[in-house]
Formats: C-alpha cells, sequence, structure tokens
C-alpha cells in the first residue's frame, strides 16, 4: 500500500507537469499512468508553443497561454538542468501563414478581436504582407498564393517528446514515482483523504489530480463531475531531414532542430480512432506545398495519427471537486504550451499554500466545466 | 564483410555510386552492393557518424540514398538497374531553391 501527499492521474504531458510542479514545492508525489499504447496526445502534436491567435472570446485564456509562454523560459531551463535532457526549445516567434485575401483578412480581425477583447495584454502579434514574410523567412521561396501571414513574438517551439521524458526523469530525480501500466478503476474516501484503486494496488493521497487525458470524461464521474470532453484526432506527416530552411515555425508547418519538417495537425472527429489516412495526408500536404512549392520534392518519412483532448469551447477545464475536496480534474487540448503554466501556477493552485500572482489565483474558477451548464434560454 | 554466396551471373550489370562503377545484379536490393562495398551508405546528417543498411526492410531509415533526380531513397528497397547512379549522403539535403 502506498502513500503520498498528492496522487496523479496520468502521466502524460499535463499530469507529469503537474507532478513536476509539486515535487518542486517539497510535495510528495506519485503518478499513477496507464500503459503505452494508450492515446497519448504528448506524442500527437507539432511541439508548437503558441499563443498566436488564440483565446478569442475567452479572455481568461487568452492571459493563461500567454502566461505559460513566458514562464516558459525560465521552466525549459529549470526542466532542462534537473533531468539532463536537452529540450530543443526555441522562442523565436510564430507565423500563421495566409494562402489568399481572405485568410489575411481573418486573421487580421481576429487579431483585432483579441486585442479589444484583452486590451492590456502585450501588442505583440501583427499582420505582415507577402514582403515581410520574405524578410523573416530568408531563402524561402514561397508559394504564388501566400499574400502574407499573422507573425506572434511569443510564439515557440519545443522537441514534445523530448519534453515528456525530461518531465518523467525529473519527476524519479526529484523523489516522485511513476507506477506504468496500471490504469485506474475507482476513487474513494480513505484514511488520509482519498484511495485511488488501480489495477496493481491502491494509493492512499491526501490530494487527487485526474490528468488522464481523454479518461477524464470516465473518471471524473468518480468524483461527482460532468467533464464533457471528446477525443480530436490529429494526423502528422514528417519529412526527411533538410538542411535548417525554415527559420520561424508556423502552425501546421515546423521545421525541427533535427531538420525534419513536420506538417500537420488535422482536427478530425473520429472517436477514438488514431489511424492515419490518405485524405488528410493529402489535405495536409497540399497545403504544406501550397505554402512552400520545395517541399514537394521533399521525401516523406512518416505518417501517424494521435488523438487529443477537446473540450466544447476548446479550451482547457481545470476544476476542484466541490464534493470533493482535495480532488482535481486538468484536461486541456494544448498540453505542450501549457505545460509550463501547469508546472508552475497550476500546481500552486493545486497546492493551495501559496497561490499565484493576481489573476491566475482563481484557475478553477476561470476555467470550471459549470461554463458549460448554462441553461439554454428558452425558445 | 559481406559476399554473395550464390553469384547470379546471367544478371550482371553495372553501376554507379559516387561516380565509381561497381558490379551488380538486376533486381537485388541497392542496400546489398554497399554491404559488399564496406557497408557505409552515408554520414549520419547530425552526427557525421557512419551509417549503414540495417533493417533491410525499409523501417529503420539508416540507408538513405541520393537518385540521380536529387530524390532521397531507402537503398534496401531500392532494386538495382542497370547503369544506375547513386550517391551517399553526407549532410542534410538542401532544399532546392528555384
Amino acid at each position: 500500500m502506498d502513500s503520498t501527499d498528492v496522487a496523479i492521474v496520468g502521466g502524460g504531458l499535463v499530469g507529469a507537469a503537474i507532478a513536476y510542479g509539486l515535487l518542486l514545492r517539497d510535495r510528495r508525489v506519485i503518478v499513477i499512468d496507464a500503459g503505452d499504447t494508450d492515446f497519448r496526445a504528448a506524442t500527437a502534436n507539432l511541439g508548437l508553443v503558441w499563443v498566436n491567435g488564440k483565446g478569442r472570446r475567452f479572455p481568461a485564456y487568452q492571459r493563461w497561454t500567454r502566461r505559460s509562454a513566458i514562464l516558459w523560459r525560465d521552466f525549459q531551463a529549470d526542466l532542462q538542468k534537473i533531468s539532463s535532457v536537452t529540450l530543443e526549445y526555441r522562442q523565436q516567434g510564430g507565423l500563421k501563414y495566409c494562402l489568399g485575401d481572405d485568410e489575411l483578412r481573418q486573421q487580421a480581425d481576429n487579431v483585432a478581436a483579441l486585442r479589444t477583447e484583452a486590451p492590456d495584454l502585450p501588442d505583440d502579434t501583427s499582420i505582415i504582407d507577402r514582403a515581410e514574410l520574405e524578410r523573416h523567412l530568408p531563402g524561402v521561396r514561397l508559394g504564388q498564393r501566400v499574400v502574407g501571414a499573422a507573425l506572434c513574438t511569443a510564439d515557440g517551439d519545443v522537441n514534445p517528446l523530448r519534453l515528456w521524458r525530461a518531465l518523467r526523469i525529473a519527476i524519479m530525480r526529484l523523489g516522485g514515482s511513476i507506477q506504468t501500466n496500471n490504469p485506474v478503476e475507482r476513487i474513494s474516501s480513505g484514511p488520509d483523504g482519498y484511495a485511488v484503486h488501480a489495477r496493481n494496488g491502491t494509493v492512499h493521497a491526501g490530494k487527487v489530480v485526474l490528468a488522464a487525458g481523454i479518461n477524464n470524461r470516465a473518471l471524473a464521474e468518480q468524483i461527482g463531475l460532468t467533464i464533457p470532453i471528446r477525443p480530436e484526432r490529429g494526423q502528422i506527416l514528417v519529412t526527411e531531414r533538410l538542411a535548417p530552411y525554415l527559420g520561424l515555425p508556423g502552425n501546421g508547418l515546423r521545421q525541427t532542430v533535427n531538420g525534419t519538417i513536420m506538417i500537420g495537425t488535422s482536427k478530425e472527429k473520429v472517436g477514438e480512432d488514431n489511424s492515419a489516412t490518405i485524405k488528410q495526408a493529402r489535405r495536409m500536404a497540399a497545403r504544406a506545398v501550397e505554402i512552400l512549392p520545395a517541399l514537394a520534392q521533399v521525401r516523406l518519412a512518416r505518417q501517424w495519427g494521435g488523438l487529443r483532448v477537446l473540450s466544447p469551447d476548446g479550451f482547457p477545464i481545470y476544476v476542484h471537486a466541490p464534493e470533493m475536496p482535495g480532488c482535481f480534474v486538468a484536461t486541456c487540448h494544448s498540453g505542450v504550451t501549457l505545460t509550463a503554466a501547469h508546472a508552475v501556477d497550476l500546481a500552486s493552485a493545486i497546492d493551495g499554500k501559496e497561490h499565484a500572482p493576481g489573476q491566475f489565483s482563481n484557475i478553477f474558477n476561470s476555467f470550471s466545466e459549470r461554463r458549460f451548464n448554462v441553461p439554454q434560454a428558452s425558445a | 564483410m559481406f559476399r554473395k554466396l550464390q553469384p547470379d551471373i546471367s544478371r550482371p550489370v553495372a553501376i554507379r555510386i559516387d561516380g565509381v562503377a561497381h558490379d551488380a545484379e538486376d533486381g537485388e536490393p541497392l542496400a546489398a552492393v554497399f554491404h559488399r562495398l564496406g557497408g557505409e551508405v552515408r554520414k549520419h546528417p547530425l552526427t557525421d557518424e557512419p551509417r549503414t543498411a540495417y533493417c533491410m526492410m525499409g523501417v529503420c531509415f539508416e540507408c538513405l540514398v541520393t537518385l540521380e533526380d536529387g530524390s532521397t531513397a531507402q537503398a534496401c528497397l531500392t532494386p538495382v538497374k542497370s547503369g544506375m547512379s547513386v550517391t551517399r549522403q553526407a549532410g542534410m539535403k538542401v532544399v532546392a531553391h528555384d
């Protein structure tokens, strides 16, 4: 029988980031993780640390994602030191390419609306025309239909697999433990607060954090919550290694430190199916080649699919269970971008001892699942 | 060093690797020719280490060569054809800017 301060259910990017943050705050932590073959959003993303264009109609999220991008700088330096894993993190800005004037106008409208919704935030996103885009990408020939881009200087990128590995190594080096292949079946009250019953035994904990990706939907019922999330499939194409070519990451197009170009991801509603399909390969490759015609001559190395977690409005859900104090749910779509905020502010809010500054002390109100329960106006 | 146990003398062809002529058999995996020559197919683009064909079935991507049209191919999945000319890879492929 294991006993700990905090049991974290789920050892993906979200659970591992919270565990890491709590260990840095000197809590005892056990991460209870499922199998390697479970759906892992950590493997289904481009590795973007992304602010550009995010948070429309949800100013709290605009602040949250930008906050994380800022926290990333110190977070990654500390994590690299503790884990001895190089994260390949860069923060040089990021691009949303626009094909045709309609796309450029949409981006301009979105940037303007975001600014109106949170006028106090830094003005770090600009709409640039083709000539200026060319100056940001020396040596790159753009496709004819590229008219410009939205450029956000807060954006960056990272190797998501190295990030995940670094967090798991750091958890162990900081004295935490990770139980693998141990799916959680039930959560009940126990002598230390709560008992988390998993396949290979029970963990007794003062607090429980559910960070089990799409499985949060079922697990949250155990702590009296309804979490309306669904899987979203994202497919990725990756090319052979190319000499450094594409200087900035873009949405759907990023050259890694290792030289490969990642193309993706699709956003499909297909249930719990992570297959790779020709239809999406065609669509994603066609857009990539429209932006960068030279990619037509480049060899593809692999294609794969994975599932990410989507709430009805696409924004994260963080809940402190009202009926079971000390039990929390954390679930989000942008697990890479938010890793730093999860390790710092969310871990601090869960710890409850010392709150994050001002507006980030209220995470569980801003991102509660209650926002989906607003009664519909009668017809 | 690898050698052919049963050379098929009915199918001899000549190919070029880095401009140098070598004997091969029509239809055999190109990677087999590299193995008979000592193994080295390319230098790893990041570490510059010598690499060779490992899995021989298209999975490991260690045996990448450059074909005459500039494209990259896995030597283990590329059948030898008379007159073909390939080059060993060193460093990362440079994207054509034309």
